[in-house]
């Protein structure tokens, strides 16, 4: 569906969200806070793709958001028990 | 309807927003724990509300996302602050409680 | 460096997404049996989805050498792991950490989720994205949630290779099954079905079925092997236990 100026501006400050996220991602003195805003950014980004799939009309992108869901937890999840035990 | 549906996508990305501007703006780890996951968790859900009401078909799939979210993200955020915290990272205390209690100058440390 | 490195892939990363975005195409590719197989694939394998047709119907003997690959892999990493852990294994005990609370219940109520949601995806493989070896891979991370949660539970490494070797060998008897009614070797046959349906493409479900399993079971058998060689390392124990009885006192 073509989506009108509200969806446009929502679709506008998710993206922007994930720019910030992205920033966070770069500049991030220690590598807890490259975790924490990638947590973040996964939570957007799940959200985001079901804002695709309501563009592109087609519901194999929610297939995809419950796919990245679960990865991105376990992933999360991995990467916390390194800096939990690593000391960085 | 549709006006509905929008006005709650416009609440949940401006959620998302926020949360992702706190993950730039605040001092601290665990305070960039707590902006990020809160308010980007129920703008997530809102948004998903949201397209659930401009495709009343999706509501179950949708639904799996939202309990999905629901589940996920407070685990997963106090499983990193718990490990945050047991590498030895202190909390961050505001400098104007610390020495003079009339410093307003948002210094960061 | 590190900035460099990071700004490199950051630039990267927008380029990708300019192009997702924006849709140019990056040059053509004339490809004469990509575009027969656009064509003819629906009609003759009768699967939803293009890219399993291709992956399991007109590749599927390249699937089956994919699988023997990471069988070889898998196998000679966990010949390495074992042989490290019979040398580290007598000299330190192993201490298990205190857990949390919320990461451990969770992790027993999240494995049933992701375990269905890793067969849903390798049962859908032939109707939507997804298959054989990405639920394969969910299922591996089903298995490794609880080594996270609580690091020195056992595994069941002798059930995990009777899944595998049963998975492997149903993948090859039902291309033998397809020799003996005269046709190719792992050519579909059981009929299209109506094509957009759970039972449809004749074998390629089965046959993802068994790739998902074989995947799932060995991903899962070598991520326990790394995480018991985890557990054995002597000083990073030590530190950590000490660290927590400080800062318990300190506050």
């Amino acid at each position: 569906m073509t989506f009108n100026l509200l969806e446009q501006i929502a679709a506008g400050f998710i993206g922007a969200a994930l720019l910030l996220g992205l920033i966070r991602l770069i500049i991030g003195p220690d590598a807890p806070d490259r975790v924490i805003s990638a947590d973040t950014m996964s939570v957007i980004i799940t959200a985001g793709l079901t804002v695709f799939a309501a563009y592109f009309n087609s519901a194999l992108f929610l297939d995809v958001a419950l796919v990245y869901g679960a990865i991105s937890f376990i992933g999360i999840i991995a990467i916390s028990r390194v800096i939990e035990g690593g000391k960085s | 309807m549709r006006l509905i549906a929008d006005v709650i996508l416009l609440l949940g990305a401006i959620f998302c927003f926020l949360g992702a501007l706190g993950l730039i703006r605040m001092p601290d780890i665990y305070n960039r724990i707590q902006a990020g996951t809160k308010a980007a968790t129920l703008g997530s859900i809102a948004i998903i509300l949201g397209v659930g009401l401009l495709y009343p078909d999706w509501w179950t799939k949708l639904l799996c996302i939202i309990g999905f979210l629901l589940f996920t993200s407070p685990v997963s955020s106090s499983v990193l602050s718990r490990a945050v915290y047991l590498s030895g990272i202190k909390p961050w205390v505001k400098p104007s409680r610390q020495q003079k209690p009339l410093n307003t100058s948002g210094e960061k440390s | 460096m590190r900035n460099v490195s990071a700004l490199v892939f950051a630039s990267g990363l927008a380029f990708l997404l300019l192009v997702i975005t924006w849709q140019f195409v990056v040059g053509g590719a004339p490809m004469l049996i990509g575009e027969a197989i656009l064509q003819q694939g629906a009609d003759k394998i009768g699967s939803a989805n293009l890219v399993t047709s291709v992956v399991l119907g007109y590749r599927g003997i390249d699937t089956l050498g994919e699988i023997a690959i990471l069988f070889t892999a898998s196998t000679a990493t966990s010949l390495v792991l074992s042989s490290l852990s019979a040398k580290t294994s007598s000299s330190k005990k192993v201490v298990i950490r205190d857990d949390g609370t919320i990461l451990a219940s969770s992790a027993s109520l999240f494995f049933p989720l992701l375990i269905t949601l890793g067969m849903y995806i390798i049962l859908h493989g032939h109707l939507t994205p997804g298959g054989g070896f990405q639920g394969g891979v969910i299922l591996a991370a089903a298995f490794f949630l609880p080594l996270l949660a609580v690091p020195g539970r056992g595994v069941n490494h002798s059930g995990l290779a009777l899944v595998e070797g049963f998975a492997g060998a149903s993948f090859i008897i039902i291309g033998i099954i397809a020799l003996f009614q005269g046709n190719a070797f792992l050519q579909p046959f059981f009929g299209h079905g109506e094509m957009g349906s759970l039972v449809s493409a004749g074998t390629l479900p089965l046959l993802y079925t068994a790739v998902g399993l074989k995947v799932g079971a060995e991903l899962s058998g070598l991520l326990a092997n790394l995480a018991e060689i985890g557990e054995i390392v002597p000083e990073s124990t030590d530190l950590q236990a000490s660290s927590m009885q400080t800062e318990s006192n300190g506050s």
